[in-house]
């Protein structure tokens, strides 16, 4: 069972909020191998308890207050295929909240990379800043990044963007930040065209 | 009004008093320019002199991703290297640097390191980011299999280029398992972690200041590097450094050992900036300077460890002193597993530093194979924040 995954990270200083669905609505080949799994458990903020709204295998959210929001959906033109992947729309987060104006990401996207075989080899997942958040200031950034993987972030230099890469169990990610957007691509670290593909994540404009 | 002079007058005399100047910690400021460095595409030249020898590597970087380095050794072509993304292609022109390089016990004809992950069956195992070489074309084990493609050493005995068509396909940066790369091992991998390496003295405690030939510990005759041009700012890391006192005959013998000198009391650094970005990183690293030092005191230092000076060393010449302390200095680092003294110069200038390097990609047609194990670095140019 193919199981999509979504990391969001947002803002310490204005309050983190982490979503996770365990199992998206996405799944489709049977021959599908295990996805990239997400870097950090979730914390859902604001979330209601009605069982329906929550997906199977998904972790508990911690109820806090506020009532289930619709996924605010980031619509971003993205090419069919990436560095040879075909490139199909996921379901970001099933219980993404918005509950309140601690939330640092108001919409979010994500995206499955597959190969002809379907077997996912990476997703690209791109978070909106809200209005209220710092997105420009290094300490917010570093306060995100430092969330994002298990190792501590490197930083490369990629065509004139600027890319922090850290490692997971078997896998890659690589975030960067645009104007007022968050990118995560989360690569397996098998997959063979790893830059050829960051370079074509990289001329996506939101 | 009277009041308000006063303290005018009295800000004024405290600001002339040296020990009242506020001191300024420029490690912030030539990090940042370093960062800047690091943030755009730059030419380089790297040059080191050292026995006598001069290693020079000049290339192009058009970022992290993409390089080109062309190595000559006393003007003598050597090797020549592109890096495309996940592609990496090498010439060598002089086969001898092949020469410590063993072919793995089974390698395929064809085939290309770390590929793998797509079609069932063909070709190797995908192997995961190779560690940087220890020694000129120094084989490393990745999945552990050691050794190289013996095709790949056939064609490039021959002076052919080969393409590694994911020979560099790492994002990560390559470890070094927390040694020390000795400088002059991987002259290309020199010059490309230099500036690197510049940013890491930094943290590492050294003094910085700004060059002034007004200082009171400036020595115009023990300063191994250029004077600033105009609209250049020089700084210096690790200009003077000190030693800790001669302790007393009291202490044990390990006591007197840990007040050698390390093997960075022999090193300086200059950082070159202009508009706010490096132009030119220089190191030295003289053990004749140092002894030059009016209070130095590095013989009788060795004398306290217990190591015999040689008859006369005394009054022999700076040079056979110098040669004496490295050789007895190194056998202790060696003991210790720490950086071994190599005198040496270094240089990495800098040119059209946030310019269009041209097009940086690998010609075609070339002959394809795994260049695992050969001058294999990893992924070299990036920051670990």
């Amino acid at each position: 069972m193919l199981a999509a995954v979504c990391v969001l990270v947002a803002a310490l200083a204005a309050g983190a909020v982490y979503a996770n669905a365990a199992t998206p609505k996405a799944a489709t080949s049977p021959a599908a191998a295990p996805s990239p799994s997400p870097t950090r458990p979730a914390l859902a903020y604001g979330a209601c308890p009605t069982p329906t709204t929550l997906s199977p295998g998904a972790r508990a959210a911690k109820v806090v207050g506020g009532c289930p929001q619709p996924c605010p959906a980031l619509n971003v033109r993205m090419p069919a295929t990436m560095a040879g992947l075909a490139v199909t729309r996921e379901d970001p987060c099933s219980e993404f909240r918005s509950a309140s104006g601690k939330l640092a990401l108001d919409a979010v996207a994500l995206y499955g990379l597959r190969q002809p075989d379907k077997l996912l080899m990476a997703t690209l997942e791109i978070g909106h800043f809200v209005v209220a958040a710092p997105a420009g200031d290094p300490s917010f950034r570093s306060a995100i990044l430092d969330r994002i993987g298990d190792s501590q972030p490197q930083s490369l230099l990629v065509g004139r963007s600027t890319v922090y890469v850290s490692v997971s169990p078997s896998l890659v990610l690589v975030s960067w930040f645009r104007q007022r957007y968050l990118f995560i691509l989360v690569l397996r670290d098998s997959y063979t065209l790893p830059k050829t593909l960051l370079r074509a994540a990289l001329g996506i404009q939101p | 009004m009277k009041l308000v002079r006063a303290l005018l007058v009295g800000a004024a005399v405290l600001a002339l008093l040296p020990g009242c100047a506020v001191k300024t910690d420029y490690r912030a400021l030539v990090h940042g320019y370093i960062e800047n460095t690091m943030a755009v595409a730059r030419a380089f030249t790297y040059t080191e002199i050292h026995a006598g020898h001069r290693a020079q590597v000049t290339g192009r970087i058009a970022d992290d991703l993409r390089w080109e380095a062309q190595y000559t050794l006393d003007g003598q072509p050597q090797t020549h290297e592109i890096v495309a993304d996940e592609a990496r292609a090498l010439q060598v022109t002089n086969p001898a640097l092949l020469a410590g390089i063993k072919v793995a016990p089974s390698t395929p004809s064809t085939g290309t390191s770390n590929g793998g992950g797509t079609a069932a069956g063909a070709g190797p195992t995908p192997s995961p980011s190779p560690t940087p070489a220890q020694g000129a074309g120094a084989v490393q084990t990745t999945n552990g299999v050691a050794g190289a493609d013996a095709a790949s050493l056939a064609a490039l005995r021959g002076g052919l280029w080969v393409e590694d068509p994911t020979g560099a396909k790492s994002l990560v940066l390559a470890s070094t398992g927390g040694h020390t790369i000795p400088v002059g091992v991987d002259p290309v991998g020199d010059a490309l972690r230099m500036l690197r390496s510049a940013d890491l003295a930094l943290s590492s405690g050294y003094d910085v200041r700004v060059f002034s030939p007004e200082a009171g510990d400036y020595f115009a005759d023990l300063d191994p590097f250029r004077r600033p041009v105009a609209g250049e700012t020089r700084y210096d890391i690790n200009p003077a450094p000190q030693l800790p006192p001669r302790t007393g005959l009291e202490v044990s013998a390990a006591q007197r050992k840990a007040e050698l000198p390390p093997y960075q009391y022999f090193q300086s650094l200059a950082i070159y900036v202009r508009n706010g970005l490096v132009d030119e990183v220089r190191e030295s690293v003289e053990v004749t300077l140092r002894l030059q030092l009016p209070d130095q005191d590095l013989l009788a230092r060795i004398a306290d460890a217990g190591y015999t000076l040689p008859h006369g060393i005394y009054g022999a010449g700076r040079r056979a002193q110098a040669d004496f302390i490295v050789k007895t200095l190194n056998s202790y680092y060696a003991q210790l597993g720490t950086p071994l003294i190599r005198e040496h110069q270094q240089s990495l200038v800098f040119s059209k530093l946030g310019q269009d390097q041209g097009a940086l990609t690998i010609p075609p047609g070339l002959q394809q194979a795994s260049l695992r194990g050969i001058f294999d670095r990893g992924q070299t140019l990036g920051r670990a924040d």
